[in-house]
């Protein structure tokens, strides 16, 4: 597969704070995310599943966790996210990248409250966070 | 003997207390009441240090660090303590002389780690109108008149009392207590001594004989008496070897038991070996458990969990792509043929394209508007090619469901493991915790140690027994020459006849001795029964009675016997009541037979007690004597409860009614302060229905005692 183009490197990923509170206790060493990109990618994929979408909240209850440059390091979440954004609104939206990482956030934010209500209260949050992720439960 | 009074001074919390006995043959009994903790085995232990001085408390590992003083001496000044007992003893011609025994320790009172003490001082006086006399030695008197080893018989105390019918107490220590009672209380000790007198008597008069009966028969009765003190020296080598080898016997059987009972909880070493076996197991467990946890965390960040979620809309994506191909609006090769052509000035129809040609204005325009969508159809295109390596790597939206269930799977199996493990490592290492390793240890060492001492001593039994019948041998054969000898020559006739007669007495006086020990123990073991019996209310003859009868084995031991021939086990068939009344049954029975005059101090013997049981066994151990049996003294010492049923017995068989009670237990139980900077315990005369400033009880209303004045009291 050729290298994938990252038109999205430049822009800002946000979580809402109240939910960036509670993942960013989950990333790092033992914890179930390596990276905070890859709990906001699983919130997209959980948005997207139930197809919901939850509005970024105003900036001052938003966290900049990273920017699209991140996305380089995984090319198959561009190639999914933009297939996933032609798939809902249509091949112009490429053109708008912007448009895209709109869509992509805010089906990430109604993820992502899925994944922080898994993840809260659990004695070993990896396990809970598996027993939760059932395909054919959600 | 019997006890007329005891002064103890400083000893635990009697710091000056006086305790008279009755003596009076009519009233043998002398009543000694007082609540836990009022101080009544703290007499009985002051008495048996005043009169055996430590040895005479009970064995503790370490008896120096036995404390006489109270825990309220201020430490490093030293404290005086002090028992005197006065005392009455009949000799063998039947003369009564009065005795005061008094031992005195200096003890420092000081921290837990040690009480330093000084020498005993011991002096016993015999009290005679013109003045004491100094009685010395004094410890040898008193081990003469009331023998240390016999303590048990003279003072025991109610939580010990089965020391001559347990079996939780060694056969040999059990049995050898019961022999030594019967042998020292029964005169037969002295009878063993004349025999060995008369052996010796013997030995000289046929030395003798053979001296004045030639050189030769002399040189072989010389050999004779060589070979018989040797045969004397191997005798008692064998003799202290089996006294070792009983001891030893007596420790390798208790320290069997208790590593028997230490192992039963588990072998030590197997315990361990099973934790470090379990911990292991534990470790692989966790280890499991957090290679699943790590794969589930590979699998959160991996494209099949994206598959999975998002895998329907990623396809949607996917067929709109294939639409737009197609339509064959991706890929855009239009662009490319234009510019070919506008290079080339030709069309595809053949018409001219060059410069100024009127259709390559045309063709211009479409290449234009073919740009503006070249780079959205370039995207799409790429996007379409790059979605279709990715599904040709492995777009299976089944993928991350088969590696969940997987991993929850392995993760499971591995806790449940895991939480298996644990429990078992808890309960063996609750195990290991009843184990005293280092005491287990200890013992293993010292059982080894003791069982090869053991073993050596059975060699060296064997070797001995072979000397001594070498030796013997030789005896015989010289003694054969020796009589040939004697047959030739004309012995002194006078010295044969008293050699023959000195024989004739010592094979008599063993064969006494045997009959006696022999008759003795069935006069006890007859005495025994019918005490036993008597207190427990059992006919012998009854048709459902449990006990049949009482008698003491040719080993010493005491039985019961049942139905059928059968024994009871003492420990376990008989109650506490009955233990306490064979027991009992035991120190009477034979102290009567032996007829000797002693004190007889025990300490709560109607524990576990009641009824019936408790009436005869008080009266059968308290009533005055009768016929030819000789005055005795009992001394009780006994709780409120155990007074209960027996107060009127009591009452008519005490000379001395004494009531002890310590100030610690003011204000909860006695209801008045002594006013005493220290806990102190102290004596009134007070009888089982009598009260008085010293020992007024809060219970006491219940009970209906009378209250005395003091001036009564003391």
């Amino acid at each position: 597969m050729a290298e994938v183009i990252n038109r999205y490197a430049s822009a800002d990923l946000f979580m809402p704070d109240d939910l960036h509170r509670v993942i960013r206790e989950h990333v790092g060493i033992n914890q179930p995310f390596a990276r905070q990109i890859d709990a906001w990618w699983i919130g997209f994929c959980l948005g997207v599943r139930h197809g919901q979408t939850r509005p970024l909240p105003a900036p001052d209850r938003r966290v900049k966790f990273m920017d699209g440059a991140v996305l380089s390091s995984d090319p198959w979440r561009i190639i999914h996210l933009e297939l996933v954004a032609v798939g809902l609104r249509g091949e112009e939206i490429l053109t708008r990248p912007r448009e895209v990482m709109q869509l992509a956030t805010e089906h990430a934010n109604y993820g992502l409250e899925m994944l922080v209500n898994a993840l809260t209260g659990q004695n070993e949050p990896t396990l809970a966070l598996m027993n939760f992720l059932d395909p054919a439960q959600l | 003997m019997l006890i007329r009074s005891v002064h103890i001074v400083n000893f635990k919390m009697m710091r000056d207390v006086t305790i008279n006995f009755s003596v009076d043959p009519a009233r043998p009994l002398t009543v000694i009441r007082g609540e836990n903790g009022s101080g009544k085995t703290t007499l009985l232990y002051a008495m048996l240090w005043g009169l055996y001085g430590m040895n005479g408390l009970p064995k503790v590992a370490n008896a120096d660090a036995l404390r006489l003083t109270c825990t309220f001496c201020p430490a490093g000044s030293p404290v005086a303590v002090e028992v005197e007992i006065v005392f009455d003893h009949t000799d063998d011609t039947g003369m009564t002389s009065q005795y005061r025994l008094r031992r005195m320790v200096l003890e420092t009172p000081g921290s837990d780690s040690g009480y330093p003490r000084g020498q005993d001082d011991v002096k016993l006086f015999r009290l005679a109108p013109e003045g004491d006399k100094p009685v010395m030695p004094a410890d040898a008197w008193i081990e003469h008149l009331i023998p240390h080893r016999l303590s048990d018989l003279f003072f025991t105390n109610g939580d010990d009392i089965q020391k001559f019918i347990s079996g939780r107490v060694h056969s040999h220590e059990r049995q050898s207590k019961v022999h030594q009672a019967i042998r020292e209380l029964l005169g037969i000790e002295q009878l063993t001594t004349g025999v060995a007198d008369l052996k010796h008597v013997f030995g000289s008069l046929k030395r003798r004989v053979s001296a004045e009966s030639g050189s030769d028969a002399q040189k072989l009765e010389e050999a004779c008496e060589a070979l018989r003190r040797q045969i004397a020296e191997q005798e008692e080598s064998r003799s202290v070897i089996e006294d070792r080898q009983k001891v030893m016997e007596t420790h390798q059987h208790e320290w069997e038991r208790e590593l028997n009972q230490l192992r039963g909880i588990g072998d030590l070493e197997e315990l361990n070996a099973q934790i470090a076996t379990l911990k292991s197991r534990m470790r692989a467990c966790q280890e499991r458990e957090q290679a699943a946890l790590a794969d589930m965390r590979t699998a959160f960040r991996g494209q099949p969990l994206s598959w999975a979620l998002a895998g329907t809309q990623v396809d949607e994506g996917r067929a709109k792509l294939e639409e737009l191909a197609d339509r064959r609006v991706i890929p855009n090769t239009s662009l490319k043929v234009l510019e070919d052509r506008l290079e080339d000035g030709e069309c595809i129809c053949g018409s001219d394209l060059h410069p100024g040609s009127g259709l390559r204005e045309h063709v211009q325009q479409l290449l234009e508007e073919q740009r503006e969508n070249s780079e959205i159809a370039q995207r799409l295109t790429e996007l379409r090619y790059d979605a279709r390596g990715l599904a040709a790597a492995g777009a299976d939206t089944e993928e991350f469901a088969r590696r969940r269930l997987a991993t929850l799977a392995e993760y499971t199996a591995a806790h449940d493991e895991l939480v298996r493990t644990d429990v078992e490592l808890k309960q063996a290492e609750t195990k290991r915790r009843l184990i005293d390793d280092a005491r287990v240890r200890t013992l293993t060492d010292d059982l080894a140690g003791v069982s090869k001492k053991i073993g050596d001593g059975v060699l060296e039994l064997g070797r001995i027994a072979e000397r001594i019948a070498a030796f013997e041998g030789q005896v015989a054969d010289r003694e054969q020459e020796l009589a040939a000898v004697l047959k030739k020559r004309r012995a002194n006739h006078d010295l044969v006849i008293k050699r023959d007669v000195a024989d004739d007495l010592r094979i008599l006086a063993e064969q006494v001795q045997g009959r006696l020990e022999g008759e003795y123990v069935d006069k006890v073991s007859a005495r025994l029964q019918e005490i036993f019996l008597s207190i427990i209310g059992a006919e012998p003859d009854a048709r459902l009675g449990v006990f049949r009868g009482v008698s003491i084995t040719e080993n010493f031991d005491i039985v019961v016997e049942s139905q059928n021939g059968t024994t009871l086990d003492t420990d376990y068939e008989l109650n506490g009541a009955s233990q306490r009344a064979l027991t009992l049954a035991f120190i009477w029975s034979l102290m009567e037979v032996a007829g000797i005059t002693a004190p007889r101090l025990i300490d709560t013997p109607l524990g576990m007690v009641s009824g019936g049981v408790k009436q005869r066994m008080v009266s059968t151990i308290t009533h005055p004597p009768t016929g030819d049996e000789p005055p005795y003294q009992v001394i009780l010492l006994l709780t409120r409860s155990e007074i209960m049923e027996v107060g009127e017995l009591l009452a008519q068989h005490a000379g001395v009614f004494v009531t002890i009670s310590c100030s610690k237990d003011y204000p909860a139980d006695l209801v008045y302060d002594w006013l005493g900077d220290e806990p102190v315990i102290q004596a009134c005369s007070c009888t089982h229905e009598q009260s008085c400033r010293i020992c007024a009880r809060r219970i006491d209303n219940a009970h209906g005692l009378a209250f005395r004045d003091m001036a009564a009291a003391i």
